[in-house]
């Protein structure tokens, strides 16, 4: 594969400067909300929602070198999993995050075994594979309201009488999250295990002959991008109260790999970046015109066909 | 279900088969070729099957088929020339990015052009009506004219690849790129037509398609899938793999949706994931196709 043998890979920003704009951009964002109006809170929270997805995408794509062309799969199974809790009654916050990542986690294993033997041209076409069954799955479901998805009962509950029910405890709560999600990610990149993905996908021969397994890496690596996938999904399925198998389209597999691309390699910061102006696009843009798509394609072939500095190409 | 029904479901998934033989083909050579995924060529079929559609309403439907598969062939090129020149020695991620991006670009471009209303491309009066198989089984005209012509490209695409010069140069090029170059053929015009070919092969597709479905904007992508279904299943190696992979997927794909779909909410998944299973399970077993040595 032209291209992969490339070991200038996007190196990590790290260090206090790092840490302090992803400290402000947070502060910002939750300050915010306070003044904001409920349409754009929900606007606010679905970007840091989106950039929960991305996160992990971003640490599979760019740094453990792995393609997926069916992250919209993870994402639509953590928002069926939180819908069908909020759904049957079961509102607690903490529940919620456990099914979600424990039925992510699953899901990311299987889906892992299957496709990480695959390389490439064929790993895209394995998970989109994987990920077309998820949304034609979810399509047949008639008791969650088939192609219509269904509405979702309740926002979480965080303890006894404090719940997330309104637009701005909602958005509080993803941006904390999100926040949260961006460090861990942040540590599992300069820890241990960051290095020998980056390793994985530099040189798979080197690092299997220093005594690591390249696939075990890659599968853990899935299986943390794919969780934070699913809970990207069900913050966004509790934003707006819905879920629906669209969750799970290819489209959206794409649209997050643009993100991914859009927002480079390196930092946290390029991808949040990113799902800002996907959404400032889709929500915004839309209001003036109906054909945003236009802008995002002539975004991307752009990006492509001229490269700068930080791009997130393994 | 009833044996005249199962011949009808049959040749219905070998005509499906055969259209996406014509999608795969430009996929696989364009691929095979070039190196380049293409999530672009499904709006190739989109394009002539639009260009078709409008040329025919207004100068008939001879026109009709002239102008969309000049029309594909012409913004093929222009792909070529304008972006995918630029993606041939990049990594798989980028020309997915890049191509899809395109079919962004192309979707938007035919909602702007012939608005969000779904059109019905008209058929030759000629080939409306159904001619008698046997028994009481008759068959519509016009998919047997379909399949005809899809059987009259790739026998023409394989003669043109194994009996002339600029198949020889085709071929060579997919298997070692660097010694054509080094022999002085200019590659440059042999890839900007290679991928004309397969742009006109997804037009006409497209045109064929267009009175059998309803015309709108990504019209193309469900059909682009099942293509790389059938070069993952194929492999990229042969035409014959290729021609098998799409009776293949055609078949399967068409008879799951006429049985499994009786069944109710589950079977119409199943249905669904037919295609799925079957490009899963020979990445599983054979990672290469099934056609590939």
């Amino acid at each position: 594969m032209p291209g992969s043998a490339n070991a200038a890979g996007p190196r990590l920003a790290s260090g206090p400067g790092a840490t302090l704009r992803l400290l402000i951009v947070m502060a910002a964002a939750l300050a915010a909300t306070v003044w904001l109006d409920p349409y754009s809170v929900k606007l606010v929270a679905k970007v840091f929602a989106l950039w929960i997805v991305v996160l992990g995408l971003q640490l599979l794509i760019a740094h453990a070198g792995v393609l997926s062309l069916g992250h919209a799969a993870f994402v639509a199974v953590g928002a069926y999993v939180a819908g069908a809790l909020s759904v049957a009654g079961e509102h607690t916050l903490w529940t919620m995050i456990g099914a979600v990542g424990l039925a992510s986690l699953v899901a990311g294993l299987l889906v892992g075994l299957a496709v990480l033997r695959t390389q490439g041209l064929y790993q895209l076409m394995a998970t989109l594979a994987i990920a077309q069954m998820t949304y034609y799955g979810l399509r047949s479901l008639r008791a969650m309201g088939g192609d219509d998805g269904f509405a979702l009962d309740m926002r979480p509950v965080l303890f006894d009488d404090w719940t997330l029910e309104s637009d701005w405890a909602i958005a509080g709560a993803v941006i904390i999250g999100a926040g949260l999600c961006a460090v861990l990610v942040t540590r599992l990149r300069l820890s241990e295990f960051g290095a020998r993905m980056q390793a994985g996908r530099d040189d798979e021969q080197r690092l299997s002959s220093l005594g690591v397994n390249p696939f075990g890496v890659k599968l853990a690596a899935f299986v943390v991008s794919a969780m934070l996938a699913g809970l990207g999904g069900a913050a966004l399925a509790h934003i707006s109260a819905f879920a629906s198998p669209q969750l799970g389209h290819w489209l959206f597999s794409g649209e997050l790999m643009v993100l991914v691309l859009l927002g480079g390699g390196a930092t946290r910061i390029g991808p949040l970046l990113a799902c800002a102006a996907l959404v400032v696009l889709q929500e915004v843009l839309s209001q003036y015109t109906e054909h945003w798509p236009l802008a995002l394609g002539l975004l991307v072939l752009g990006r492509v066909l001229w490269p700068t500095r930080g791009g997130a190409h393994p | 279900m009833s044996f005249p029904l199962l011949v009808e479901q049959l040749l219905n998934g070998l005509q499906f088969g055969l259209m996406l033989f014509l999608l795969s083909m430009g996929v696989m050579l364009i691929f095979g070729v070039m190196g380049l995924v293409n999530i672009a060529h499904g709006s190739l079929f989109m394009l002539g099957a639009y260009f078709g559609y409008t040329a025919a309403a207004h100068w008939g439907i001879a026109a009709g088929y002239l102008v969309g598969l000049a029309g594909a062939a012409l913004m093929g090129l222009a792909f070529e020339v304008l972006v995918m020149r630029r993606l041939y020695r990049r990594s798989h991620l980028d020309q997915v990015l890049g191509t899809f991006g395109l079919m962004l670009i192309c979707n938007e471009l035919v909602t702007i052009l012939w608005g969000r209303t779904p059109l019905l491309a008209a058929m030759p009066a000629w080939l409306s009506g159904s001619v008698p198989l046997f028994g009481d089984l008759r068959y519509p005209a016009y998919r047997l004219a379909v399949s005809a012509v899809a059987v009259a490209a790739g026998v023409g695409v394989h003669l043109l690849l194994s009996r002339t010069r600029v198949g020889m140069l085709v071929r060579a090029g997919a298997d070692k790129r660097a010694m054509v170059e080094a022999l002085g053929v200019n590659i440059d015009l042999l890839f900007a037509a290679v991928f004309a070919l397969g742009a006109a092969l997804a037009g006409l597709a497209g045109l064929m398609m267009g009175p059998l479905i309803t015309l709108e904007a990504g019209v193309g992508e469900p059909l682009l899938i099942l293509a790389l279904a059938v070069i993952i299943v194929g492999g990229t190696g042969s035409l014959r793999g290729c021609l098998v992979a799409s009776l293949l997927v055609g078949v399967v794909d068409t008879l799951a949706r006429a049985y499994l779909s009786t069944l109710g909410g589950g079977g119409r998944a199943a249905a669904s994931m037919a295609v799925y299973w079957l490009m899963l399970a020979v990445l599983l077993v054979r990672p290469r196709g099934l056609f590939t040595r």
